[in-house]
């Protein structure tokens, strides 16, 4: 038996249809007593439901309960305890892991899956059911991977693999998604994108190798790892900006636009994690990209030199950092029409830096005029018009000017509390700054209404000043 | 039913008895006294059982043993019976009778955030309930006592609901409730973490108390009188995260080697089950921590290493006895099994008796209620299963399986984590080859990939793959 005989067809040629899982696994179902696990990979998701249906109807008399896992379960055992029937149905379903199992995390770190390899032991004396998991194959991966011990003492395991005519579909919803507006969903939606992402990328990356397209990767990456940077979750989305750009390196001409959108998004990723030094080069790079390939007054150049500029600026160096400010507003001027929120950014960038220098009088009209660009385009209750009242608010602070500034940052409080809520960090921020000028205005012996000398202030202007617009990295490449 | 098949001598269908089966091969259950075979000849001339209960006979004071081996190749079956012969004396003649405690340690702890102390809380309450069940011994110990007072106004009201039905509060019910919740939890440790020396020697005191009563008292069941009991302590190799510590090997380390001398202070005779992975990494350490070399419950063997992949039959025989435990009275595996449909189950199983029960409960519903079962319905159940599996093998994880099909006594190194995962899932079987001689016996482990995975187009390709990368460099080399 150590060799196969040449007639006989090998195990890997063996692999039934989907028909015959199915009776397989409602015969199995039909015949099994007490606890006992079986799993069912299914992809793609719409087609778990339908296969839960058909078992449903198959194994009757016995009697089936559908439990979903929501995405607060750390614990399947106390989640079945909750919500199973009393007396115990004769067969339990479980299905939507893949909402708590993300297809990106290290699967022996989750705790859901150490639960479930700690606990398979009590699922015996408490649960005496078969319980069926249906799942993608991503989860799957993570279950045998995390806990092999749970998976290691199963029943049955069984897989419906898509067909060629699904995975083209999904191939289509994969590619077809716009990614690139993820920097201003709200926190919640966030977390729901990146979850949703790290099921997509996994689930594409489990595709075969000849279904997959290396720039498809590259485009789930970078969305990927865009999402964690907005989330500060920074060790998660550099290997992620790496391997994008890696594929873009290797598979596009020298030159292409998409490998200096990469630089830029790798480096801006070094700078607002402090490494200065690593971020330099990669933003030259991608400048240089973009001037020989898109010219010279593209808006994706503006933001190239903007992203330098601010990296520049970080580090002291204002003076390089003022004409690359400069030259990004001319061409935002030039190419974009006039009042569109970028030029504000740029506005309010250079005037942000000429404040740091301490040329109060150049910096307050820039500051105007972003205020009033930002308005128009964005109405009144907008963040950013917030922002931009506060950056105005902080310089007249700076020069004096107390009660030209108090109506500025009650008006900017209100959008704040209105818009992002009471406990957001931007909002506590400019609460901040409105203490602190109503304390500085009563320790001068002034009514908030009155006037007072000049105090230089610095810690009143807000660090997210030149991040909602000027950070708006992805530009429109 | 009004089949004329069914009047002939086996009363049973073919429809009843693979229910029967079916429901007899579960890879849960540890094998219990019908199903259990003694398998120590084909697993290294693996003697576990007789060896220590000759160590526990010759042995008045503690003995601490470690005993390890593969998920699923049988230790919580073989522990099972350890107990039987413990209290049987079946090894041999002149061996002293022990009672068995055996502790299924994943009842009591969260396996994720232990500390040593909920371990000897455990055992305390496992002992007590032991010789409360057994023999209707209850322990009265004064230490004890007072400190469950103190514990009492720790743990507030809740105690007093569950309180009623233990006499002395160190009852089972009590500690488990400790598992599931964290703040009752928090406040018994920090109540006795700081005393553990105390609480060694008040548990110690406890164990002379309870050897004492055995010592004196006629058994309930009669036989000869109890000399001692004996702890097993089953699945504490899956804690996987002691707390404070980085789980798994970090705190494998901390619980088996930090804490070894709280564990190895408790005055009694005491079955460890540890990590593999830990005995591998630290046979020499373990062994002086405890006084005992920590025993390898070795894999069935069911080919052998040179010449590769050749079978070895007194392995292929034992797995067939194994099976016809499980068959139903009266039918044999004739009945059930075509020829080379057998010879292909037990083949594949590679001697890991949970595949074993795995393959075959996979194959039963395939059979259309009809027997026999054929090569086809077991190797088609086999690639069934191996389809779920393959998707979760890497690139880099066929290169490492081709690299040790190609050099078969290559060392496979547990403290790398990509080998030791691929040992964990059983995609890498250890095997020891053991021997009649005792000199020549080799414990050294070998090891081998998986049939299974043998027979994928993946390891075809990374086969391919190094071979062909061997000839490029022999060729560069001349």
């Amino acid at each position: 038996m150590a060799e196969t005989t040449a007639t006989k067809p090998r195990l890997k040629d063996r692999v039934p249809d989907a028909e015959v899982q199915e009776q397989a696994l409602i015969s199995a179902l039909t015949m099994v007593e007490g606890f006992a696990l079986y799993f069912v990979v299914c992809d793609p998701a719409r087609k778990r439901p339908e296969l839960m249906e058909t078992v449903t109807t198959g194994v009757a008399p016995k009697t089936v309960q559908r439990v979903p896992v929501t995405r607060e379960t750390r614990n399947l055992l106390y989640l079945l305890q909750e919500t199973l029937t009393d007396p115990l149905p004769d067969i339990i379903f479980v299905y939507g892991l893949e909402n708590w199992i993300s297809g990106a995390a290290e699967p022996r770190s989750v705790p859901f899956l150490l639960n479930l390899n700690a606990a398979r032991n009590h699922f015996y004396h408490r649960i005496p059911r078969p319980i069926v998991f249906f799942i993608p194959v991503h989860v799957m991966n993570a279950i045998i991977n995390g806990a092999p011990d749970f998976f290691s003492v199963r029943s049955g395991a069984y897989t419906f693999p898509m067909t060629d005519d699904e995975r083209r579909e999904l191939h289509t919803e994969l590619t077809a998604r716009n990614f690139t507006d993820t920097v201003g969903i709200p926190w919640q939606a966030k977390e729901d994108e990146i979850h949703r992402t790290e099921n997509l990328l996994a689930t594409y990356r489990s595709l075969p190798p000849s279904e997959q397209n290396p720039q498809d990767i590259a485009l789930l990456c970078d969305s990927l790892a865009t999402l964690y940077g907005t989330a500060g979750r920074y060790a998660e989305a550099e290997p992620l900006y790496r391997e994008a750009l890696a594929i873009r390196r290797e598979a596009l001409p020298q030159g292409h636009p998409d490998i200096a959108q990469s630089l830029n998004n790798l480096a801006e990723l070094y700078r607002v994690t402090g490494r200065y030094g690593e971020a330099e080069p990669l933003y030259r790079e991608a400048l240089d990209i973009y001037r020989e390939a898109l010219g010279d007054a593209h808006p994706n150049v503006a933001t190239s030199l903007n992203n330098l500029a601010a990296l520049l600026e970080s580090t002291g160096r204002y003076g390089e950092a003022e004409p690359l400010y400069r030259e990004a507003l001319a061409i935002r001027q030039k190419a974009l029409p006039s009042g569109h929120p970028s030029i504000a950014g740029s506005l309010n960038n250079l005037a942000l830096l000429l404040e740091s220098t301490g040329r109060y009088g150049e910096a307050e009209p820039l500051y105007r005029e972003a205020l009033a660009i930002v308005r128009e385009a964005l109405g009144d209750a907008h963040p950013h018009v917030a922002m931009s009242l506060n950056n105005l608010a902080a310089l007249l602070r700076s020069t004096g000017r107390y009660a030209e500034a108090l109506p500025l940052l009650v008006e900017a409080l209100e959008i704040m509390v209105a818009v992002l809520g009471a406990n957001h960090p931007n909002t506590m921020v400019v609460s901040r700054n409105l203490q602190g000028l109503r304390e500085e205005m009563q320790a001068r012996g002034e009514s908030p209404s009155g006037f007072g000398e000049a105090k230089k202030v610095t810690d009143g202007i807000l660090p997210v000043a030149d991040s909602g617009v000027a950070k708006r990295r992805k530009g429109s490449g | 039913m009004d089949t004329l098949e069914n009047t002939s001598e086996n009363p049973m269908s073919d429809s009843d008895i693979l229910n029967i089966l079916l429901n007899n091969c579960d890879p849960y259950t540890p094998a219990n006294k019908t199903f259990y075979v003694d398998c120590s000849n084909v697993r290294g001339g693996s003697v576990f059982a007789d060896s220590l209960c000759e160590m526990l006979s010759q042995n008045e004071g503690r003995v601490h043993a470690l005993f390890t081996g593969h998920i699923g190749c049988g230790k919580s079956s073989e522990l099972e019976n350890l107990k039987l012969q413990l209290e049987q004396k079946t090894p041999f003649e002149s061996m002293k009778r022990f009672l068995p405690v055996l502790v299924d340690m994943s009842q009591y702890l969260d396996e994720y955030d232990v500390t040593a102390t909920d371990i000897l809380l455990a055992i305390v309450a496992e002992l007590a309930d032991a010789l409360r069940e057994a023999e209707e011994i209850e322990l009265q110990d004064p230490y004890l006592k007072r400190r469950w007072e103190k514990l009492k106004t720790f743990l507030g009201s809740e105690v007093d609901a569950t309180e009623g039905e233990l006499s002395w509060g160190w009852g089972k019910t009590k500690v488990q409730r400790l598992r599931t919740d964290p703040t009752a939890r928090e406040k018994v440790r920090q109540q006795l973490v700081p005393e553990t020396r105390n609480l060694l020697e008040e548990i110690n005191r406890v164990f002379v108390a309870a050897r004492t009563i055995l010592k004196t008292h006629p058994p309930k069941e009669g036989g000869e009188r109890y000399s001692d009991f004996v702890l097993i302590l089953d699945n504490l190799e899956k804690i996987q995260r002691l707390a404070d510590n980085e789980q798994g090997e970090a705190s494998h380390r901390a619980l088996f080697i930090e804490s070894a001398p709280q564990l190895t202070g408790l005055n009694a005779k005491i079955v460890f089950t540890v990590p593999l992975s830990l005995v591998r990494a630290e046979a020499k350490q373990l062994e002086l921590l405890y006084s005992s070399v920590p025993t390898v419950l070795p894999m069935i063997k069911t080919e052998k290493r040179e010449p590769l992949h050749e079978p070895f039959e007194p392995g292929i025989r034992k797995l067939e006895e194994i099976l016809l435990k499980r068959m139903p009275p009266g039918v044999t595996l004739t009945d059930v099994f075509e020829a080379d449909a057998l010879e292909s189950l037990i083949y594949f199983s590679a001697g890991h008796v949970r595949s074993l029960m795995v393959y075959l409960r996979e194959a039963i519903p395939l059979a259309k209620r009809k027997l026999p079962l054929t090569v086809d319905i077991i190797e088609t159940a086999i690639a069934k299963e191996v389809s779920v599996v393959e998707p979760s093998l890497r690139n880099s994880d066929w290169l490492l399986l081709a690299e040790l099909e190609l050099s078969p006594r290559q060392r496979w190194d547990n403290h790398l984590p990509e080998q030791r995962r691929l040992l964990d899932n059983v995609y890498v079987l250890e095997y020891i080859n053991g021997g009649k001689d005792k000199k020549l016996r080799s414990m050294a482990p070998w090891y081998a990939v998986n049939p299974v995975l043998r027979e994928q187009y993946g390891f075809e390709d990374a086969m391919k793959a190094l071979q062909e990368k061997e000839k490029a460099t022999n060729q560069t080399g001349e």
